[in-house]
């Protein structure tokens, strides 16, 4: 197989070209979000919230409305019953997450048992880069836009948030609505990403380039982008594997992402060692940096 | 990117009083008058002058239905420096999130600055410092951009600070004796230095009443001192300073009010004062005894826990005393102590 039939000939179907244009939106949107997930340590959020999707698409095509009308419901309902729930004192996210998704998706379950409907329930699980339409694509760049435009203007404050939410909120940051917003965020986030990454396997979406980001960025701004620039790349190739080998795009997204992370984990912990190694023979720069001068300014 | 200094847009002093510290240990230099506030980072209320700093009237507050604080009647006035002592649990941090509108109150009445807080509402001119232990410091953000965030109410919603915040960041960094590190990963600091920076991020605030939840825990003794010297330069600047702390002879040390809590105020006043044997039964519900060397007072635990040596462990050996020989299987169980009923 040459490059150009790598690359090229996929693009001879138009359905493929809409999967890329949604699969870049997508891929650039969880890049982003998953710093956040990964730092407020709720990576079970996009976990539940996707599975939320289920119950939402199932109880949605059985009363006969549109896919995404039930997927939104779902998630925003989701979102909001989460938000509650933790702010009682004593329940955590993940408990409140576990909870309510999982109730979710149950009536989903339970709906799709008893109702006879036409959802293509592998579609809904894994993706499907076949079935991604004008629609997918236009809910994709709305949340995408709407995402940007957050992600800009309520950025100091986010991360303030994220960072040191007690502080923040003595500051003048209304870290409950930030909260809020963040929660709407990741469930618009979710939902714009079904019909690509599929219900199972969003989770893995919003965390890995996080993950490998933070293994090599310095800056919050440096890992925001890096995760970013990630997220993009494993959609991409995940796109291309999965329109060559014929599987789900929800697993070779993921595959390349988690692939990516091992050559990257592996990579960063050996340079780890070397550094460790030249330290102690006293020929280098000693690990974890250059502190010499620090102490005498404490 | 340059910064050239134009004095004629340098931002406001962010206290009362121009900081002009020059290092970890430095003294005031001067104290400039306060320059007026552009409006932009002008808080929306100013604080009303001549009100105490502090002001609780009778105020109880609980979480669940458990009570933590009751018939809590408090004032601290401006320029005060303020040290709450006090077991664990007994309400220490409650009363910052009090203070700073994180707890409700169901009873009573809160006021910081001449303004009456309300749940959910943070005060203005008050600047927090939290413990260093809740932070997790592989977050991936340097000692600048903590700082810069320390002004997030009045930045412009965008994603990065403008020369004028940058500017101002940095004149906080080299004045808390941090210059030559805003670039450094936080990860990377010790803990007195840990503590600068957000002293630095609370100071960038324009703030008045400064709050630090235990500020000397989890450092070491010179960190402990230079973070007191530091606090005590702010003071005389004119700011009002409340921290809470477990270290008795820390604040008998160097504080000039202590106030003693457990639920409710026990004792309060000068360390002299204060520190009397009662007062700290009546705090910690276990006799403490109460020193006075040349002047000082130092409060010493008066429960004596005799601790047995360790068995020596080492090349697998253990020297046992010499007992005589027990039956087998004697030494198992628990021996009978004095007094104990026999047949029992």
């Amino acid at each position: 197989m040459d490059l150009g039939e790598l690359f090229l000939t996929p693009f001879q179907y138009a359905f493929f070209g809409r999967a890329m244009v949604a699969g870049i939106l997508i891929g650039a949107m969880c890049g982003a979000l998953s710093v956040f997930v990964v730092l407020r340590r709720m990576s079970y959020i996009g976990h539940g919230l996707a599975h939320s999707v289920l119950g939402g698409v199932a109880v949605g095509v059985a009363l006969g409305v549109e896919l995404y009308v039930g997927a939104i419901a779902a998630t925003v309902v989701s979102a909001l019953l989460i938000d509650r729930v933790t702010r009682r004192r004593g329940m955590h996210a993940d408990a409140a997450i576990g909870i309510v998704t999982t109730a979710i998706f149950a009536i989903g379950v339970a709906v799709l048992s008893i109702v006879p409907t036409r959802i293509n329930v592998e579609a809904v699980l894994f993706g499907n880069i076949l079935g991604v339409d004008r629609t997918d694509l236009w809910v994709a760049a709305g949340v995408a836009a709407a995402f940007l435009v957050i992600l800009v203007t309520l950025y100091k404050r986010l991360v303030f948030a994220t960072f040191d939410p007690e502080v923040a909120q003595v500051h003048g940051v209304r870290t409950g609505a930030i909260e809020l917003v963040f929660s709407l965020s990741t469930a618009a986030v979710v939902v714009a990403s079904v019909r690509v990454l599929g219900v199972l396997l969003i989770a893995a979406a919003v965390v890995i380039p996080a993950a490998i980001a933070r293994l090599t960025a310095r800056s919050f701004g440096a890992t925001l982008i890096s995760a970013t620039v990630i997220g993009i790349l494993a959609s991409v190739i995940g796109l291309f594997g999965s329109f060559h080998i014929n599987v789900p795009s929800g697993p070779t997204i993921v595959l390349a992402g988690a692939v990516a992370f091992a050559i990257v984990f592996l990579v960063t912990a050996a340079l780890g060692r070397r550094r460790v190694v030249r330290a102690q023979r006293g020929d280098g720069t000693p690990a974890g940096g250059n502190l010499q001068g620090v102490r005498s300014n404490a | 990117m340059s910064y050239a200094a134009n004095d004629s847009q340098l931002p406001p002093s962010p206290c009362p009083g121009e900081i002009l510290l020059t290092g970890p240990s430095s003294s005031v230099t001067s104290a400039a008058p306060p320059a007026p506030l552009p409006a932009s980072s002008r808080p929306e209320q100013d604080p009303v002058p001549g009100e105490p700093a502090v002001g609780l009237r009778d105020v109880a507050t609980g979480y669940d239905g458990v009570s933590v604080l009751h018939d809590l009647s408090l004032e601290i006035g401006r320029g005060e420096f303020v040290g709450i002592v006090g077991p664990s649990g007994s309400g220490k941090t409650t009363l910052l999130r009090l203070l700073t509108g994180r707890a409700e109150h169901h009873r009573g009445e809160v006021e910081v600055l001449g303004r009456k807080v309300r749940h959910g509402r943070a005060p203005d001119g008050v600047g927090y410092v939290p413990q260093l232990e809740i932070i997790d410091w592989d977050f991936p953000l340097t000692v600048e951009q903590v700082v810069l965030l320390g002004d997030t109410q009045h930045s412009r919603p965008v994603p990065w600070f403008s020369r004028a915040e940058k500017r101002r960041a940095h004149e906080l960094l080299e004045r808390l004796g941090l210059a030559g590190l805003e670039r450094r990963r936080i990860r990377e600091l010790s803990g007195g230095q840990r503590q600068r920076m957000f002293l630095a991020r609370a100071l960038l605030r324009r703030c008045e009443l400064l709050l630090l939840d235990e500020p000397t825990s989890g450092v070491d003794l010179a960190t402990r001192g230079d973070v007191l010297r530091l606090l005590g330069d702010l003071h005389h600047l004119g700011l009002t300073v409340v921290l809470t702390t477990h270290d008795l002879n820390f604040v008998a040390a160097h504080l000039p009010r202590i106030v003693c809590l457990n639920q409710e105020i026990t004792a309060d006043g000068v360390p002299a004062e204060v520190l009397t044997p009662e007062a700290l039964e009546r705090t910690y519900g276990a006799p403490m005894r109460v020193l006075h060397d040349r002047g000082r007072v130092v409060v010493v635990d008066d429960e004596q826990i005799e601790l047995h040596a360790a068995p020596d462990h080492r090349a697998g050996r253990v020297e046992h005393d010499h007992t005589p020989d027990l039956p087998l299987g004697a030494e198992a169980g628990p021996q009978p102590l004095p007094g104990d009923d026999a047949e029992a």
